[in-house]
């Protein structure tokens, strides 16, 4: 019997025909990268291959690396197999990768999401025999409300504030959530007051607006000056640490853009006073629409509900199983 | 139902008394007056009965939403609320459902079906279920279920309605206090002057003193309160009293019913609940309906007690200091509260020098932006050399020093519990706190007053720590 199209392992999801693995979590020599978060493209692997979209992002963060590009839906033939990369919809440059050896085609998902966000390239189903999909939010509690909705709310709370002359303080992932956030809220414009960043954010901003992303102009928070606090909406990683501007936020309302906002619990361990469930990740009738409209029959789970999901998918028929590898903890949500 | 859910959002979002007031009275002006009635009653605490039992609610929402059991319970264990997953797993209302059901609809219905048969009481669930967006399917469930549990006093309520109508909150605060129904009580009578008002005057303020007593001058010229209790005011009328808290709650004047009947009507009389029951008078605003200058007060406030019968359950107006060493042993739990002899002028809350202690910081809690909201910190128990916690307060350190210790904790993290980080007992650092409380449901036993972080001890190391049987000693000694 052919070797399977592709193994689960302990350093990642490895294709035996090509040799070379998809979002390694440990040093090899060649790595398919689906997208720039941690959790995908991690230092010191051999060579790199992603979409020309994730590039920049995945050398600002990794620094010298042996990396090539690659356009969107371009086969490339490594060893017995053929690879393409298709939009996931998840971040900028964000993508699925195609496997096919020997007639039998998989799909990696990467991180994804299925509504198109106006910002990342919208994700694209590709038929295959076989998905292996990421779960993060692979609970039926986990339902978004369109991006317009939860946008709109978060300019009304933001208006509220500004009209007191308080900041915003909102705590978003600073490659994908940050961008995505800002370029929805300019299509609102006229804003109540300026939007700043954390130093975190800014730098991707400039590598994405270097690109050539649509991202309207922003203020580093480490630039801005007191009176631009008030009424502003401040953009910043869930992990940063207070800075130099730290004692201009006192009077600041915290909000947490985030998938895990739809739930309560979640929202108030993670210390918010609001919650955005705004996130880009599928939520739960997204990531069964998206295994529906691939056609697999052969559905392997990673990265979040795994056990849960993979059983919820064998009493709708699939095939499906808990991949082994499940790599520790996602960047975006 | 969706202002409703609305303003539960924003009550929870921020629970400081000024951000939930702003917020009532923000929805209650999107709210019809007679909804605005049925909301208060909801938040005084008079809830419609229960139409359905957890199980039931989890069973009709699993169903409906096409999920088995084992999946629903599995949402029910992650949002860790029956009525918030039973509101998330259904798909969003069609649009061509029909209007969001009005708070009037809701409550009308949970009265009629409570007690009738299943069949009746899940479609009532299903149909609303199917109008309502999912926020307010979360208070509708909480509803159903007998799970809706926020209550704010009625001063609190009184005060946002009463920005909306001109009406005094006093009288709007009593009444929402006393006996009502929502369901027959009519917006306009109830915002209608009352016969009297029962309201407090302003409380005079009673600001922490900033400098050293001396500073205040000669002993003589003060007089001394234990601040042993909350400030009340003592409001009478012709035909009943009222007694407020400081934040403008009414509380039950019945304790003091005595006092009240040998008072005149028209009266202030402000004050501070001391502990057995008693009142302890140290200003009179008001009497017999004139208003008295606060320098007249004095005199006037000695003269009325002078007159009043024996045995009232009253303490002794506050007396004049000798000389400033006397001052620890007249102060109260919460320090004293000091008022100047001549009755004019500023009054100064002085509360004993705070006592220190070494502690080993043993938890962080994270908190988006600001890196770690709290810090706890602990005292060793020498029976098991375990740090049992004593304290959970903010950072207040120096932004750079704060990072310094942000980073630490994260990278000495042993276990995390959420948001929570267990760090070993390593850094150490300097307490104050003004006092020491029995907490028998405590590890420690006890809970330190008042206690701030002083600044971090570098060279310190854990078995530097204050024992903890020397904090617990305070509480013997002390009482
Ligand atoms: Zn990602
Ligand atoms: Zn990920």
């Amino acid at each position: 019997m052919a070797d399977p199209v592709l193994t689960f392992t302990e350093k990642g999801i490895f294709c035996p025909a090509g040799g070379f693995y998809i979002d390694p979590h440990r040093k090899v020599d060649r790595a398919l990268v689906t997208h720039g978060h941690s959790d995908h493209a991690r230092p010191g692997m051999g060579a790199y291959l992603t979409t020309h979209a994730a590039l920049p992002v995945i050398r600002h963060r990794l620094g010298r690396i042996a990396a090539e590009g690659i356009a969107w839906g371009e086969p490339r033939r490594i060893g017995g197999a053929t690879v393409s990369f298709h939009p996931a919809g998840h971040v900028p440059g964000s993508a699925q990768i195609r496997v096919e050896v020997a007639g039998e085609v998989w799909v990696v998902s990467g991180d994804y999401k299925t509504e198109d966000d106006g910002f990342a390239e919208a994700f694209e189903p590709v038929a295959a025999h076989g998905f292996v999909t990421e779960c993060t939010f692979g609970l039926p509690v986990y339902r978004w409300q369109p991006q317009a909705q939860v946008t709109g709310d978060l300019l009304t709370w933001w208006q509220g504030l500004a009209e007191q002359r308080r900041p915003a303080l909102v705590a978003a992932w600073s490659f994908g959530k940050a961008q995505r956030l800002i370029a929805a809220l300019a299509g609102l414009a006229p804003l109540p007051g300026p939007i700043l960043t954390h130093p975190a954010v800014e730098a991707v901003n400039r590598v994405l607006r270097t690109q050539g992303y649509p991202l309207p102009d922003t203020l580093a928070l480490d630039q801005a000056r007191p009176e631009d606090f008030a009424g502003a909406l401040i953009l910043h990683p869930p992990s940063a640490q207070g800075g130099p501007w730290a004692d201009r936020l006192a009077d600041a309302e915290t909000a947490l853009a985030s998938g895990w906002a739809a739930v309560g619990r979640h929202r108030q361990g993670r210390g918010a006073m609001r919650g955005f469930a705004l996130s880009d990740h599928a939520d739960w009738p997204g990531l069964n629409a998206a295994i529906r409209a691939t056609g697999a029959t052969r559905v392997v789970t990673v990265h979040g509900y795994t056990g849960v999901f993979a059983r919820w998918l064998r009493d709708q028929g699939y095939d499906a199983a808990a991949g082994d590898h499940t790599p520790p903890r996602d960047e975006a949500d | 139902m969706l202002t409703l859910a609305a303003l539960i959002r924003d009550l929870d979002a921020d629970r400081t008394l000024s951000a939930r007031e702003a917020a009532l009275s923000r929805h209650f002006a999107a709210m019809a007056p007679q909804d605005r009635l049925r909301t208060a009653a909801l938040l005084l605490g008079r809830r419609p009965r229960r139409i359905a039992s957890a199980g039931e609610l989890g069973a009709w929402a699993a169903a409906a939403a096409g999920l088995p059991d084992w999946l629903f319970d599995l949402c029910r264990a992650e949002t860790g609320d029956l009525a918030e997953a039973a509101a998330q797993v259904l798909p969003p209302p069609a649009s061509d459902a029909g209007p969001v059901p009005s708070l009037a609809e809701v409550l009308s219905g949970l009265a009629r079906l409570s007690g009738a048969p299943e069949a009746e009481r899940h479609a009532f669930a299903l149909a609303l279920w199917g109008r309502l967006p999912v926020e307010a399917r979360h208070t509708f469930n909480r509803l159903t279920t007998g799970g809706f549990r926020l209550t704010l006093p009625p001063g609190l309520i009184a005060r946002a309605l009463a920005r909306l109508s001109n009406a005094d909150p006093a009288t709007l605060a009593l009444r929402l206090a006393g006996d009502w129904d929502a369901g027959t009580a009519d917006p306009a009578s109830f915002a209608a002057p009352g016969e009297e008002a029962l309201a407090p005057a302003p409380f005079p303020p009673e600001p922490p003193l900033a400098v050293p007593v001396e500073a205040l001058g000669p002993a003589t010229a003060w007089r001394v309160e234990p601040a042993d209790g909350p400030r009340a005011q003592l409001v009478t009328g012709t035909n009943g009293a009222a007694l407020w808290s400081e934040t403008g709650e009414p509380l039950d004047p019945a304790p003091l019913a005595a006092l009240v009947r040998a008072l005149p009507p028209g009266s202030v009389l402000g004050g501070r609940l001391a502990p057995g029951g008693r009142f302890r008078p140290t200003d009179l605003p008001r009497l017999a309906g004139a208003r008295i200058a606060p320098g007249d007060q004095g005199p006037r406030l000695a003269a009325l007690i002078a007159g009043l019968p024996a045995g009232l359950p009253i303490l002794p107006v506050p007396v004049p200091l000798t000389a400033w060493i006397d001052l620890p042993a007249l102060a109260g739990p919460g320090g004293a509260v000091l008022h100047p002899v001549a009755g004019i002028g500023p009054r100064h809350l002085w509360t004993p020098p705070p006592r220190l202690l070494t502690a080993a910081l043993i938890y962080g809690h994270a908190a988006p932006g600001t890196g770690f909201a709290t810090l706890s910190f602990g005292l060793p128990d020498p029976a098991t050399a375990e740090f049992l916690p004593v304290a959970q307060i903010p950072p207040g350190l120096p932004q750079a020093g704060m990072a310094e210790i942000a980073a630490w904790i994260r990278a000495h993290t042993v276990e995390r519990f959420g948001p929570v980080r267990l760090v070993p007992p390593e850094r150490m650092f300097e307490l104050a706190f003004d006092g020491v409380a029995p907490a028998p449901r405590r590890k420690a036993g006890f809970v330190l007053l008042n206690p701030r972080l002083v600044r971090a001890l570098p060279q310190a190391v854990a078995r530097d720590a204050t024992p903890l049987a020397a904090i617990a000693a305070l509480i013997r000694r002390e009482g």
